[in-house]
């Protein structure tokens, strides 16, 4: 039998308390190396937390993180986090791009000037990735000039152009008009199916049901239930759960 | 444009006219008499000496000062408005305890702490430097604006929205970078109507370096008064008050033109 | 302590010059600030209603006084006015007092240069009340004035506090070019100190201190206003 491959991101029962608010109370949580997993539960459960915590964007009080070879919690400074957020990138629900830059700036700024990777492979990269999502032609638009459902395309372009292990999406549909959910959700789509890991935080409840290898239910800063998608859509254990599912299904 | 240069025009000329019917009212039959006095010292009031062909000082002057003092209080109060944001508690208190403290002191108490703290004589690696009484003023009037520069740059980095800061750190940027690639570039433009604004107030300012024994215009209106007369200190001072709405008019007009703009810009981006 | 003497804090003289220093300056400042508030509601009215002449007329006398220095407003007032020369009899001594004295010139200096600003304050909390709020009193039979006087103007004048305070700290902070007329502020008392105890830098730290906890106490008490007049759910003009 062949040693088991550890997972590329585990969460050990991490607390995060924001001033007197305790907003994670014990999360412990494994992703396979090419998995998709999907994180779902009531605003202010701590979800979009959880995804901070693993890039390192919000410090953590106390548990471990571990991503690849990255302990997270014990990287203090800045710069000792910059090795991770080569390996994990993340997209957000404002798309948070930069407006004074064009949308292929955007995309290669990072690479050139934290990774100080070569101008011109990192050029080719990009267009290949913007070609990737079909907007090879707006290179040279300002973020303003694009749809909502653009600027999230170009957002996970920019994320891509790092080329890392592990992509993570908070809720990146919540801020797009309904007809434009469907273009960022197949992008998400394609690069699952392509053996990316990614770990979403999403209200889609069909889509974390189509694309999740397991989803998680966090409730009130902890994780109240995790399972493959078809046993936890279609048999919630938790009385809690199967309010919520009632709610937004 | 229309409205508003007309608006900017009316304000101008309105203003022009109000000063020069103060003046015909206060000389009336006389009033020949302080036009040609005006005419003889307008040169001297302007840059302080008796024919166009030598500076001395004057309203020329207020303005050498006004742009010195100003350099100084950019550079110091980005420094100063970048530790107010800054994420070690220790610094950040300390400097807003400084803005605080640089703000709330009267304009007119500091030229004079500067006139009596910075010596007359100054003695840099042996060499001895002669402090000019304008270099005083530069150094007086430096120390408010600083404050309200870096109030300025405090706010245009905080008018730049938190996601831009999450995104670029998620990128893998450390925050000195951040500054200057992402937020400087964004809140910069922001930030002009408020520096112009600030220039106006500074260079209104500069009527109180009079205290320091510079030769700026208000320190040769007095000369001139002296000279020529207390009947024509009305007139005299009419037109230090034209000179100054003159240059800080503008200035305020095209601030605020900007400042819409931008407004507008932001309601429609 | 750095060499420094305040031993003359001690002398009773230099405390009375202080103490009589400071009732004037905030004299000065208690009065021209209550009249710049007064200028503000008057000119912000003025111009709110259009009125025929005098809001034109408004205008460029705040173009006139924001872009000129209010230290040569003040020169200009004390010699022309001086000029003018009316005068009335105090009741007190019955000595004949020039109405224009160097402290009436210095409100003045400070009712135009602040008043004016004042009145750009007030008028920039009166265009961020919500057009709804206007429609909806309009609608229940409000007149203009009435929509003015009972929703426009308190809700301007709530929601400017910190401006105003800011206005009334810098009206202060002005106040001390009184000392260069001659009237006897606690900036004149302090330079007259100078002049007596040649410990210039000692004396302008102890004025200077006394600016700053002033203009200190004042923020503070606005903030404590600014709270209790907020309106829940209602920003403020920044």
């Amino acid at each position: 039998m062949a040693e088991p491959i550890p997972p590329i991101v585990q969460l050990t029962d991490v607390r995060k308390a924001f001033g007197s608010v305790e907003v994670l109370k014990g999360i412990s949580m494994e992703v396979d190396a090419g998995n998709v997993v999907c994180i779902i539960g009531p605003s202010g459960s701590g979800k979009s937390t959880v995804l901070r915590c693993i890039n390192g964007l919000v410090s953590i009080n106390s548990g471990s993180i571990r991503v690849d070879t990255h302990q997270v919690e014990t990287l203090r400074t800045e710069k000792m986090l910059v090795p991770l957020r080569h390996d994990v990138s993340m997209v957000f629900q404002q798309y948070n791009l930069f407006p004074h830059k064009t949308v292929l700036e955007n995309v290669l700024m990072a690479p050139i000037q934290v990774l100080k990777r070569n101008p011109d492979e990192v050029r080719s990269l990009a267009e290949s990735l913007l070609a990737k999502v079909q907007l090879a032609d707006r290179g040279d638009a300002y973020p303003g000039q694009l749809s909502g459902g653009q600027q999230q395309r170009v957002a996970i372009v920019r994320a891509l152009a790092m080329e890392p292990k592990v992509m993570l999406f908070d809720e990146v549909t919540a801020a797009l008009d309904p007809e434009m959910v469907k273009e960022v959700l197949g992008v998400i789509r394609d690069l699952a199916n392509e053996g990316m890991t990614c770990i979403l935080v999403t209200h889609e409840m069909r889509f974390a049901e189509e694309i999740a290898d397991r989803v998680y239910f966090t409730d009130g800063g902890i994780i109240v239930e995790h399972a493959p998608p078809k046993q936890l859509f279609h048999n919630p254990e938790d009385p809690r759960l199967r309010a919520f599912l009632d709610k937004v299904l | 444009m229309s409205r508003e240069l007309t608006h900017a025009l009316i304000g101008f000329f309105g203003v022009i006219a109000v000063l020069g019917g103060v003046f015909l009212a206060a000389y009336g039959g006389d009033s020949l008499d302080a036009v040609i006095v005006l005419t003889n010292r307008a040169s001297l009031l302007l840059i302080g000496s008796n024919s166009f062909d030598s500076v001395g000082g004057g309203f020329l002057a207020n303005i050498g000062i006004s742009l010195a003092s100003m350099v100084v209080a950019t550079v110091l109060g980005v420094s100063l408005g970048g530790a107010t944001t800054a994420p070690n508690p220790m610094v950040r208190n300390t400097a807003i305890l400084v803005v605080n403290l640089m703000r709330n002191s009267p304009w007119l108490v500091v030229l004079y702490a500067m006139l009596y703290l910075i010596p007359f004589r100054l003695s840099i690696f042996g060499t001895e430097y002669w402090v000019s009484p304008a270099a005083k003023a530069v150094v007086g009037l430096s120390v408010p604006v600083t404050a309200y520069m870096s109030e300025v740059f405090r706010a245009g980095i905080q008018s730049v929205p938190d996601g831009q800061w999450e995104s670029a750190r998620a990128l893998g940027y450390r925050r000195g970078a951040i500054l200057r690639r992402i937020i400087l570039p964004q809140a910069l433009p922001q930030m002009i109507p408020n520096i112009m604004t600030t220039y106006a107030m500074l260079f209104i300012g500069t009527s109180l370096v009079v205290v320091t024994g510079t030769k700026d215009v208000l320190s040769v209106a007095k000369t001139v008064i002296a000279s020529d007369g207390d009947d024509y200190a009305t007139a005299v001072y009419l037109f230090v008050l034209l000179l100054f709405f003159i240059y800080c008019y503008p200035i305020a007009t095209a601030s605020r033109a900007i400042e819409q703009k931008i407004r507008k810009a932001g309601l429609h981006g | 302590m750095f060499g420094f003497d305040f031993s003359w804090l001690g002398d009773p003289l230099y405390q009375s010059w202080f103490m009589k220093g400071l009732a004037t300056t905030l004299l000065l400042s208690v009065v021209a600030g209550i009249l710049s508030i007064l200028i503000g509601i008057v000119g912000a009215a003025i111009l709110h209603f259009r009125t025929p002449f005098l809001a034109p007329f408004t205008v460029i006398l705040i173009d006139l006084f924001r872009n000129t220095p209010p230290l040569v407003q003040l020169f200009f007032f004390y010699f022309m006015l001086s000029d003018v020369g009316f005068s009335f009899t105090d009741p007190l001594t019955g000595a004949s007092m020039p109405v224009f004295s160097g402290f009436t010139c210095v409100v003045l200096s400070l009712c135009t240069f602040n008043g004016a600003i004042a009145i750009e304050i007030i008028r920039s909390g009166i265009s961020s009340v919500p057009s709804q709020t206007v429609e909806g009193a309009r609608s229940l039979g409000y007149t203009r004035r009435q929509v003015f006087l009972t929703m426009e103007l308190p809700l301007a004048l709530r929601m400017t506090v910190p401006l105003m305070t800011n206005n009334i700290v810098s009206i202060i902070k002005t106040s001390a070019q009184a000392s260069l007329v001659a009237v006897t502020d606690i900036t004149y008392y302090a330079t007259q100190a100078m002049l007596e105890t040649f410990l210039n830098i000692e004396v302008m730290m102890v004025l200077w201190l006394i600016y700053v906890a002033i203009a200190t106490i004042v923020s503070l008490g606005a903030r404590a206003i600014s709270r209790a007049v907020r309106i829940p759910g209602y920003g403020l003009v920044s």
